[in-house]
């Protein structure tokens, strides 16, 4: 890089970091720090939003993302006060850490609305990623003919987990899939392409055709009366029980009118 | 600028804004003399809209990064093949962003291969996303203010700026440099502050109920009183 570049960069990167600074960082209030989950991030943000106006500004937030892994290791290691995890716990977690159930969600089959896949039971799910079914003409009910696209998400992810756990069991993921980091990728990238199918959360499903799962449809509404078996649980992972401003903001979460009604909007609130 | 705030209130956050905006445009103005060293054309530009379908005080931004040499690299000038990433910074309080955005590409249709994610501070000035988006498309994304975003004393300001991908030639290696700060273009409030001028003008017409000599006078005061009062609801409503 040439001397007025490097030059460009830095004052650059001093300006956004002067203006970007968090407001209020002076006056000593709490900040919460968040990252992990891709599929969590969108109802904490929201969560952060409306806690921040209700306590009056009492705590500060910030959310960074990466996929559940990281956010676990991350709160492991105490990079982060709360990591977000869209998978349960498993054996080799690290250990001492608390998995603070805050939501459901439902993680839904999609393919592209050109091809209009509406129901796909176990057997089909697991030959179509396992990768033993390859064109679209051996998948009863499918408007495409072509190869089939496998969109899936990358090893740290959570959703990638419990797709693995609900919906696969035994049967591993073809290793031809293309792998994507987050639910909006993996969103766009099945708009994009007619052949394409991968698994997304609930609230990544506009624009793309929802697969029943079992003869059930994914939504909000089966989501919640337990009658579709594709959900999983979010969690906020803390290193031992949560303390102080994070565990006010975690009964919040749970309590609160306001928050279960922000969590009802796209997911399946704490109760 | 946040030992500003600490002052207290509206006026201590408004010096602090106030003085980054100072040091932005010092800083811009060192930008603009070694800025002209840069060999590649990209120009970047962006809008921010209230958006309806959203919830309150919540807009729609959209950032482009367009090269008109990207298409015909040369080897010896840096052309820009896309955006690694940028920033946002507004005049408002943001109090949220949306994580995931969306890339366009120029007839409008989702680019499935690219996308950028937000990561940041809430409350803040501003925040910052990073993913891969080609030179020519547009990102979507989603911010939130505070509050309403004509309820200031100045018109709502949005900045961005992008770090953009540069290489000479195909074979080039990629060179990661960051644009000059670019307004995004915002549809100013046709009244600014439009609830507290309510409030102020329901205060002194309702003032006037208590002070008319006449019942004559206190009948007209007291209609304007209530339609003073009605206006001020309908804006605390919306």
């Amino acid at each position: 890089m040439s001397r007025s570049k490097s030059s460009v960069l830095w004052l650059l990167t001093a300006l956004v970091a002067l203006v970007a600074i968090p407001a209020g960082a002076a006056s000593a209030k709490p900040t919460i720090t968040l990252s992990g989950s891709t599929s969590v991030a969108p109802l904490a943000t929201l969560l952060a939003q409306r806690y921040v106006k209700s306590c009056r500004g009492c705590v500060k937030f910030k959310l960074l993302q990466g996929g559940s892994d990281v956010g676990i290791a991350d709160v492991s290691r105490g990079r982060v006060t709360i990591g977000m995890s869209s998978r349960d716990p498993k054996s080799s977690d690290p250990g001492g850490l608390e998995f603070n159930r805050i939501a459901k969600d439902a993680i839904c089959l999609v393919t592209n609305k050109a091809n209009g896949i509406t129901s796909l039971d176990q057997a089909a799910i697991q030959s179509i990623f396992g990768g033993s079914v390859r064109s679209w003409s051996q998948v009863p009910g499918a408007k495409q003919s072509g190869t089939i696209d496998l969109i899936t998400r990358t090893p740290a992810s959570g959703t990638q987990d419990a797709f693995q756990k609900i919906f696969l069991g035994s049967t591993q993921v073809f290793s031809g899939a293309s792998q994507k980091a987050s639910n909006g990728l993996v969103q766009q990238a099945v708009q994009r392409d007619k052949g394409g199918i991968g698994y997304v959360s609930l609230a990544f499903t506009k624009g793309l055709t929802t697969a029943a799962y079992k003869g059930v449809p994914c939504n909000l509404r089966n989501a919640k009366s337990g009658q579709y078996g594709g959900v999983r649980s979010f969690y906020m992972v803390t290193r031992g029980k949560a303390k102080g401003p994070v565990k006010k903001w975690i009964n919040w979460i749970r309590n609160n009118k306001t928050a279960l009604k922000i969590a009802a909007k796209q997911w399946v609130p704490f109760k | 600028m946040n030992s500003f705030r600490s002052l207290n209130g509206e006026r201590g956050s408004r010096i602090g804004l106030m003085f980054a905006a100072g040091l932005a445009v010092v800083l811009f103005m060192c930008l603009v003399g070694v800025g002209k060293a840069h060999a590649s054309a990209v120009s970047c530009s962006g809008t921010v809209v209230p958006s309806e379908e959203l919830g309150e005080n919540e807009l729609t931004y959209n950032i482009t990064c367009n090269d008109p040499n990207a298409s015909n690299p040369d080897p010896a000038s840096h052309v820009v093949v896309g955006v690694k990433g940028y920033s946002i910074t507004s005049n408002r309080m943001l109090n949220y962003y949306g994580t995931e955005t969306v890339v366009l590409d120029p007839a409008g249709e989702a680019v499935g291969s690219e996308s950028l994610t937000c990561e940041g501070s809430l409350p803040a000035w501003g925040v910052g996303c990073y993913g891969t988006m080609s030179n020519g498309n547009t990102v979507q994304g989603t911010i939130g203010t505070e509050d309403t975003l004509c309820e200031a004393s100045t018109q709502p300001k949005f900045w961005a700026s992008a770090m953009t991908i540069e290489k000479k030639g195909v074979a080039d290696t990629d060179t990661y440099v960051t644009s000059e700060p670019f307004l995004l273009k915002t549809k100013p409030c046709k009244i600014l502050q439009p609830l507290k001028k309510a409030k102020a003008k329901r205060d002194k017409v309702c003032a006037k109920v208590k002070s008319a000599k006449s019942s004559k006078a206190r009948k007209a005061a007291k209609k304007r009183c209530s339609a003073a009062k009605a206006q001020v609801r309908r804006l605390n409503a919306a």
